[in-house]
């Protein structure tokens, strides 16, 4: 009983400190009202917040989501900035935790006060940062897949944009092609979190409608080093397809492994990327993807991301969509600043993205009024033993769906 | 049949890999008292031996020899430096060894970078043991630890070292009397345990991503196989792996991992209640 009041006491102290830690930077901006209005100001740089996994887990998507963020960035500088005004960033690591997205989400909004802030890998983070950067108006644009509403996932805020794909898009043109070429019972192997499990209800709909079955489903904890177990149930399990949303090091380890106990089933992933592929070619090969966007897309302004990006960080550095996402998202802020005469309040120039497109390494892009995602390709490809991913077939301009969210 | 052959065949592998570590990280809780926090680093620490040997371009079996060396050079240089002042203090020692892993974390990460690295399968191909498909290379790892369990246990139990050893556990200030310098085998012993959660990296990297905070993962099945299995008893720590990873593996497809991870847990805090000095302990050692 002591016991018990001690640690409820204890809580309630740490909560306290907690509480005091968390407002002292916003008593700070109270005091001092020039900074009041720092997201807002009318001149001087420009402030752009970049937040995510630069270490742990999803070090290996990351890295390159940064690098693509920054090349934009030099980009938009060297040609004048942001209605004239220069772009400075302020990067900061989440290594893919929710509690240290929350803290970084609340320097950046309360101390930084930065313009918007790019990035995010997991779910998990995105929905961290939104319960913190809506409420200080500070615009999230968000460049990896959402799950779309399904498993309770609500990223549906008039500050924030998804720049990934949605499952509309990404998994909707996917399986009919998966039934016409590789067959239609699947196994789902997934992280256990809200990406893998609710992309696979998704999934689970659209199989069922097309007479298919989902004949196993497992989700692992984060950190999972042996899946040998599994890769023996999706053998005998006699599935056509092993269907696997796992997270960064996970899945190259799950990758690693399916190729070490030469697996019988297709590997299908919606998280294979060019960047993935590129870091084992031999345990990726034959792999299908789904993207928004492949390193082999034969456009000019791919074409062009590519030379720059090569020039900047070596010639073979692999970019995938998360990456190319991060390399549209300042361009994007730069086109609704400037269509709104240069204004950086969040409440004119965030209304004004939607009006927007751009023309960039993965095709036209441009923000869906409803819901605030992307309007985008779809490619899906199949890895080739050099780790690159040629397109088999591709989709133009699909609107994302997010049911529930309406703007 | 198949189905109890594979459960079998990825038991093994699992539960070699854990008594590696765990038999590394008995060996110096038992012969100096120390809680080793950082063991799972000696881990990692071979692990990307592993990754400089195969990416300098030498064959990966090179690295069976180097990471251990690495290991144990690494190892002494800790005992020499710093373990060997904080003896008969273990709450100090669970402190600096904790500080050092995170140490070790972060100078893998500034030297090798925070993305994982992969190292080449050097055997690749898959047999087939009694219906079961198995790959190459994990057969070569299960007999790759079982000689390294067998020769560390033997050495333990049968060379001069190993009785010096056990007479120092037993009573340090007696063997010191008697003549036996305990700074030296300490020094030893901690190079051997390091060495040997060196080659338990080394066996490991093929089949997975070389991160910095990989030892961590290692770390924790291995320390409940040491609880489980009594400190100082190489056998009931082999046992006690075997609880660890058998259980497992024999699991995760049954109830999901992630219940099965729970369960294992459970059930070790289970049998720990029942046989606080281990699974192996003699009756008289038994608390409850």
């Amino acid at each position: 009983m002591t016991g018990n009041m001690q640690r409820r006491d204890f809580i309630r102290l740490a909560g306290g400190l907690g509480a005091a830690a968390a407002l002292s930077p916003m008593l700070a901006a109270c005091a001092t009202p020039a900074a009041a209005g720092g997201g807002g100001s009318t001149d001087g740089p420009i402030k752009l917040g970049f937040l995510s996994a630069l270490t742990g887990l999803e070090t290996i998507l990351g890295a390159t989501q940064y690098q693509c963020f920054e090349l934009a960035v030099n980009q938009i500088n060297a040609a004048g900035g942001i209605a004239g005004r220069e772009i400075t960033t302020i990067k900061e690591d989440n290594a893919a935790d929710s509690k240290q997205t929350i803290d970084k989400s609340n320097k950046l909004a309360l101390s930084d006060k930065v313009t918007a802030v790019v990035g995010l890998i997991t779910s998990i983070e995105r929905e961290a940062a939104l319960t913190v950067l809506p409420k200080n108006k500070v615009p999230l644009l968000y460049t990896t897949y959402y799950e779309g509403s399904y498993f309770d996932a609500h990223a549906c805020d008039p500050y924030y944009v998804g720049l990934g794909q949605v499952p509309n898009q990404q998994i909707d043109p996917l399986v009919p092609w998966l039934s016409d070429n590789v067959g239609s019972s699947y196994y789902i192997v997934g992280s256990d979190y809200i990406w893998p499990r609710g992309t696979s209800i998704r999934l689970a709909e659209l199989v069922e409608d097309s007479g298919g079955k989902i004949v196993g489903e497992q989700y692992f904890p984060f950190g999972t080093t042996d899946f040998s177990q599994v890769i023996r149930d999706i053998d005998s399990s006699g599935a056509d397809i092993a269907w696997v949303p796992l997270a960064g090091t996970d899945f190259l380890t799950f990758l690693n492994q399916y190729h070490q106990f030469d697996g019988k089933a297709k590997l299908v992933s919606i998280g294979m990327d060019d960047v993935f592929a590129h870091e084992n070619p031999a345990a990726a090969e034959g792999v299908i993807a789904s993207q928004a966007y492949f390193m082999s897309l034969e456009n000019d302004a791919n074409a062009k991301f590519l030379k720059a990006y090569a020039n900047d960080y070596g010639a073979d550095a692999p970019v995938n969509a998360i990456g190319v996402a991060a390399y549209n998202a300042p361009w994007l802020i730069k086109a609704a600043i400037e269509e709104v005469d240069g204004s950086t309040d969040p409440d004119k120039w965030m209304p004004a993205i939607s009006k927007v497109s751009l023309d960039g390494p993965m095709g036209v892009v441009s923000v869906d009024p409803t819901n605030q995602n992307t309007t985008q390709a779809n490619y899906i490809g199949e890895v080739a033993s050099d780790g690159s991913i040629p397109v088999i077939e591709a989709v133009q301009n699909v609107t994302p769906d997010v049911p529930g969210c309406s703007l | 049949m198949e189905v109890v052959v594979s459960i079998a065949l990825n038991a093994a592998f699992l539960v070699s890999v854990v008594a590696l570590v765990a038999l590394g990280l008995g060996v110096i809780y038992g012969l100096l008292g120390v809680i080793n926090m950082a063991h799972g680093e000696f881990v990692a620490l071979g692990a990307y031996a592993a990754f400089v040997v195969t990416s300098s371009g030498a064959p990966y079996w090179l690295a069976l020899i180097v990471a251990p060396a690495v290991g144990m050079v690494a190892g002494m240089a800790l005992q020499a430096g710093l373990i060997s002042r904080l003896v008969q203090r273990p709450l100090d020692a669970i402190l600096v060894t904790l500080g050092l892993s995170l140490v070790f974390q972060q100078v893998f990460q500034a030297v090798f970078g925070p993305a994982g690295l992969t190292v080449p399968n050097p055997a690749p191909g898959t047999l087939t043991i009694l219906g079961a498909t198995f790959p190459v290379f994990r057969v070569v790892v299960i007999v790759i630890s079982a000689i390294v369990i067998v020769a560390t246990i033997l050495f333990l139990a049968k060379s001069e070292f190993g009785i010096v050893v056990r007479a120092i556990l037993q009573n340090r200030d007696a063997a010191s009397v008697n003549g036996v310098n305990s700074a030296r085998y300490s020094l030893l012993a901690f190079g051997l345990g390091a060495a040997v959660a060196a080659i338990a990296g080394a066996l490991i990297a093929p089949s997975t991503n070389v991160v910095p905070y990989m030892g961590a993962t290692y770390l924790a099945p291995a320390f409940v196989a040491v609880i489980l299995g009594g400190a100082g008893r190489p056998l009931g720590v082999l046992l006690g792996a075997a609880f660890m990873g058998g259980l497992e593996v024999a699991l995760t497809s049954y109830i999901g991992p992630t219940t099965a991870r729970a369960l294992v847990l459970i059930l070790a805090i289970i049998a720990i209640r029942l046989r606080p000095g281990g699974l192996l302990s003699e009756k008289k050692d038994r608390f409850a």
